[in-house]
């Protein structure tokens, strides 16, 4: 007995390092709110803004988006941006701070579950410290503080009730988790429904409910089903390893320790062949869908801990090359922290460019049809209130692969037809171009879709500022 | 500790060494092409002492990311007279003592390390590739292979700091040390296949370059990766010359390229290291021979580089292949004739790597005389800064003169690749002056340089358009240089 309380006051953080997370908290708190706008960076969190804002001026949302590729089927039915709509509408506080406040909450809530996981594992105090440190400065973790921590906690929370046993409230969890983020609560599930197979068979019933949600939610999708999907391995790639795009994926120096730790727990545990398996398996799906880092990152978090001390504990021959790999890892992750960090206050949009989209919303009809790169999508939808052609959400989109084409073709022409017959069928009343965009695409003002603005009679500047243009097509 | 004899000998190789490289090279007044971009990124180190980060003349205007310190050692030994042909060439002769050395320890015969090493010194596609040619592989290999050496000799004393040494040198010095990398990632999978136990000095030497190699890489192309991802590994080569640059592989140019005695032996070497006594540092060479042929196969290294260190990693294995060799012949009957089987050795060697490397030596594709006074004419009669159009592997040469190019064969960094090569391409090849004209005004052409290595690019003999706007300037047997007036 003593010798158990024994572990688990070492598994607890000292005073002195629950002051040192507590202060790298803030301080990755305080380096990301360094964006010069209140508005996060990206497309992503546009999406939930857009979802909450339309459902309570228009609760069909949930079924249809008359906004995203000019009109769909909603896939991205969300209860989380349901709830919070609600609860503006009630509070009449804003959307954007309702969402940052939730967030920061449900990021804290995260990290204690985090730590309390850590403490029932047993891990020794220096693991726990190493380990926790390691969530609060992965860009995953970082990320989800603009908007989607409620899943991370819930993933946390899912795995902290498996592990106390707590099989009632986990079926509960896990009935609600699929209706906030189906994909990750399929993995979630998926993962914990193995680790009961493997250890605790009589309580997989309790798994059953959630199954029963994400039949039900993979039979609403499949009603309306008029896209495909549309999978790139190879560039989310560049998104899993933020090293090599500075997403908010996974820092190749956090899976270096977690393979090494791995390689060494495999031959202590059986348990750890399970994580093993999960590790692999959510690696490997990640690649078709990076929201499944935010499962991955707690998991690498404390495998790269347990890597990292092994390799610092080790006994090496050589003292130097043990401080000189040990420190260049810890460096590699900062590394990839500072670069996110760095990537998200520069990140678009900026203030300039939600004053041109504020303009086109407060300046144009409101059945207007807006062309532009797809990844602006969502800001189109949120800010100016009008359709895109594309975004970002491909999956299940109507006739997804001609439109990416489509809209491929119009940046790259300098035939006005072929510029009109795209107009016509999609029926563009707008073009927006940002200054990322234009540096993207074009080298002059003479090539592709920038020849034809400049020279067509049909198409007039509407708005110009030095980081955004939007030119207005005249129809007969 | 080395006999005499021994270090005699080994100076003698190094000094032929030398003498053939040093000889050969004065036998060539020019330079090849690529040799003028590190002495262009040289000369800017001597005058600024900082490495070019942003350079204005290379694709009329680039980010430039290149490990620098090659280019420090051609600066700072800018007061030899022919540094950017003797420094070279030394670097060269020494890395044959290296392979001497790698040799030795994994033969543990001196007459079969120094047979190795001659063998090593003049690897046909070596000579090829890196005689006439400011080339940063003179410091690239050395480095590469004396890490190697420095990882078989790790339970040394003292040698884990010439490692951590070494081995920020080479991050310094070229991308190269990527391969090592993917050697050292394979070579404790393939110990494990034999169930050999990695020892753990050699462990600790790999855990560390693997580690720190990662992080160079972020430092060095951080701008690469921040805008092209993964796909820094194809190094952002046009897609209309990555089929020639990265080649698939020919049995035949790999023979005549190594040298068939060091295949031979080489191929010796490893079924014996590796099947027979099973050594550690046989199965170290084997990760070597096994990436580069991974990278080869998957086209993510240029063609004759790869061939390159194949043949010189085949070379120091050779060593153990030649002593299976005496070995063998020493328990037959003619065991009393073994120095005329050394001699028979040496006379191979002479026919199968020296010949092939002095015929490869003499027969360099450089830029004539006449070639060259185009550039001089446009160092001396066009105002700095013109922009000049010429093909590829003339940027280079065009950048040292002092002018802008529109495309060079240093693609990493550089703006839209594909797009320059196909622009070019239509400047060169078009009938239309009005085809032309638009790429003359969309990089602000001044002039066009067609040379003979020019008109070979793209199989012309002149440009095919008339116009009043294109006048020739400048013109011999070789070279010819419009300006584009309008």
């Amino acid at each position: 007995m003593k010798k158990q309380e024994s572990i688990a006051q070492n598994a607890s953080l000292t005073k002195n390092q629950a002051i040192v997370v507590v202060l790298i908290f803030i301080l990755v708190l305080i380096l990301f709110n360094l964006r010069p706008i209140d508005y996060p960076a990206g497309d992503d969190p546009y999406l939930s803004l857009k979802l909450s804002k339309e459902f309570l001026k228009n609760p069909s949302l949930i079924i249809k988006d008359n906004l995203s590729f000019s009109s769909r089927q909603n896939n991205s039915f969300n209860l989380s941006e349901i709830v919070i709509a609600l609860i503006s509408n009630f509070t009449s506080v804003s959307l954007l701070a309702l969402y940052k406040i939730l967030s920061l909450l449900f990021a804290i809530l995260s990290v204690y579950l985090f730590l309390l996981i850590l403490k029932h594992l047993k891990f020794n105090n220096r693991t726990s410290f190493l380990a926790v440190i390691l969530l609060i400065i992965s860009p995953a973790f970082i990320n989800s503080l603009s908007f989607n921590s409620l899943i991370l906690f819930l993933i946390i929370l899912s795995a902290y009730l498996f592990l106390k046993s707590k099989f009632k409230l986990l079926s509960f969890i896990l009935f609600i988790f699929p209706l906030i983020s189906p994909l990750i609560a399929i993995f979630s599930i998926a993962i914990l429904s193995s680790f009961l197979l493997h250890k605790d068979r009589k309580n997989l019933k309790y798994v059953f409910p959630s199954f029963l949600t994400v039949i039900l939610y993979a039979i609403f999708l499949m009603s309306n089903l008029s896209g495909n999907a549309h999978i790139n391995p190879f560039s989310v790639l560049n998104q899993i390893i933020s090293d090599f795009g500075f997403y908010p994926g996974l820092s190749l120096f956090l899976l270096i320790p977690s393979v090494y730790a791995l390689k060494h727990l495999w031959k202590n545990n059986s348990y750890y062949k399970q994580i093993f398996y999960s590790f692999s398996l959510l690696l490997i799906f990640s690649l078709f869908s990076t929201s499944l880092l935010l499962v991955f990152t707690p998991i690498a978090s404390i495998l790269a801990a347990v890597g990292i001390l092994k390799l610092h504990n080790k006994k090496w021959n050589s003292n130097i090359l043990k401080i000189i790999t040990v420190a260049a890892i810890l460096f590699g992750i900062c590394l990839s922290t500072f670069n996110f960090i760095v990537l998200n206050i520069i990140s678009l949009p900026d203030e300039k460019i939600i004053h041109g989209l504020t303009y086109l919303k407060e300046n144009s009809p409101e059945d207007s049809v807006v062309l532009s790169d797809p990844p602006r999508g969502y800001w189109i939808n949120y800010f100016s209130e009008r359709k895109n052609i594309a975004d970002s959400n491909t999956f299940l989109a109507p006739n997804m692969k001609e439109r990416l084409k489509d809209i491929n073709k119009i940046f790259k022409t300098r035939d006005i037809n072929e510029f009109n017959k795209i107009v016509s069928k999609y029926d563009i009343n707008y073009i927006l171009i940002d200054s990322e965009l234009k540096n993207q695409l074009w080298k002059t003002d003479d090539e592709g879709l920038l020849f034809i603005l400049k020279n067509s009679q049909n198409i007039v500047r509407f708005y110009k500022n030095d980081k955004l243009e939007i030119w207005k097509i005249i129809k007969d | 500790m080395l006999d005499r004899k021994t270090i005699i000998l080994l100076i003698l190789l190094f000094v032929i060494t030398l003498s053939f490289r040093l000889y050969f090279s004065f036998q060539y007044e020019n330079l090849s092409p690529e040799s003028y971009f590190h002495l262009y990124q040289s000369e800017k180190i001597k005058n600024n002492l900082l490495p070019l980060n942003y350079d204005e003349l290379s694709y009329s205007g680039r980010i430039i990311s290149y490990p620098p310190l090659f280019h420090y050692i051609i600066a700072s030994t800018s007061f030899i007279p022919y540094n950017y042909r003797v420094i070279p060439a030394l670097l060269f002769a020494l890395s044959s003592v290296i392979a001497f050395l790698i040799s030795l320890r994994i033969s543990n015969s001196r007459w079969a390390s120094l047979l190795s090493a001659l063998l090593y010194s003049f690897t046909p596609v070596f000579i090829k590739q890196t005689l006439n040619s400011v080339s940063v592989y003179s410091l690239a290999l050395p480095l590469m292979f004396l890490l190697i050496y420095l990882t078989i000799i790790s339970k040394e004393k003292n040698v884990s700091k010439y490692f951590i040494l070494v081995s920020v040198l080479l991050f310094f010095t070229h991308p190269s040390f990527l391969i090592l990398t993917l050697t050292f990632i394979l070579y404790p999978l393939l110990l494990k296949l034999v169930n050999i136990k990695i020892n753990e000095n050699r462990k600790e030497v790999i855990i560390f370059f693997i580690i720190i190699s990662l992080l160079a890489v972020l430092f060095l192309f951080k701008q690469d990766l921040s805008q092209i991802g993964f796909n820094t590994i194809f190094q952002n080569i046009p897609d209309q010359i990555k089929h020639n640059y990265f080649r698939s592989v020919n049995i035949i140019e790999i023979i005549s390229g190594i040298g068939l005695l060091t295949i031979i032996f080489g191929l010796i070497g490893i079924s014996n290291g590796v099947f027979k006594s099973k050594q550690s540092s046989v199965f170290l060479i084997s990760s070597l021979i096994i990436s580069t042929f991974i990278l080869l196969l998957f086209k993510l290294i240029d063609f004759n580089i790869g061939i390159m260190i194949l043949g010189l990693s085949l070379a120091v294995l050779s060593s153990l292949g030649m002593n299976v060799f005496f070995t063998y012949v020493s328990k037959t009957k003619l065991h009393k004739s073994r120095l005329l089987f050394i001699l028979l050795v040496l006379l191979l060697t002479l026919f199968t790597s020296v010949i092939p490397s002095i015929v490869s030596a003499s027969n360099l594709d450089v830029f004539s005389s006449k070639e060259m006074e185009a550039f001089t004419f446009l160092k001396e009669k066009t105002s700095k800064l013109s922009t000049v159009a010429a093909s590829p592997i003339e940027g280079h040469i065009i950048n040292f003169v002092g002018r802008r190019n529109i495309l060079d064969t240093y693609y990493l960094s550089a703006p839209a690749t594909t797009e320059r090569f196909d622009d070019l391409n239509t400047l060169f090849k078009t009938e239309l002056f009005s085809a032309s004209k638009k790429i003359i005004d969309k990089y602000g052409v001044d002039y066009i340089l067609l040379t003979k290595h020019g008109k070979m690019f793209y199989s012309i003999e002149k440009l095919n358009y008339h116009d009043k706007c294109i006048k020739e300037v400048f013109q011999n047997e070789e070279a010819r240089i419009y300006s584009t007036e309008c």
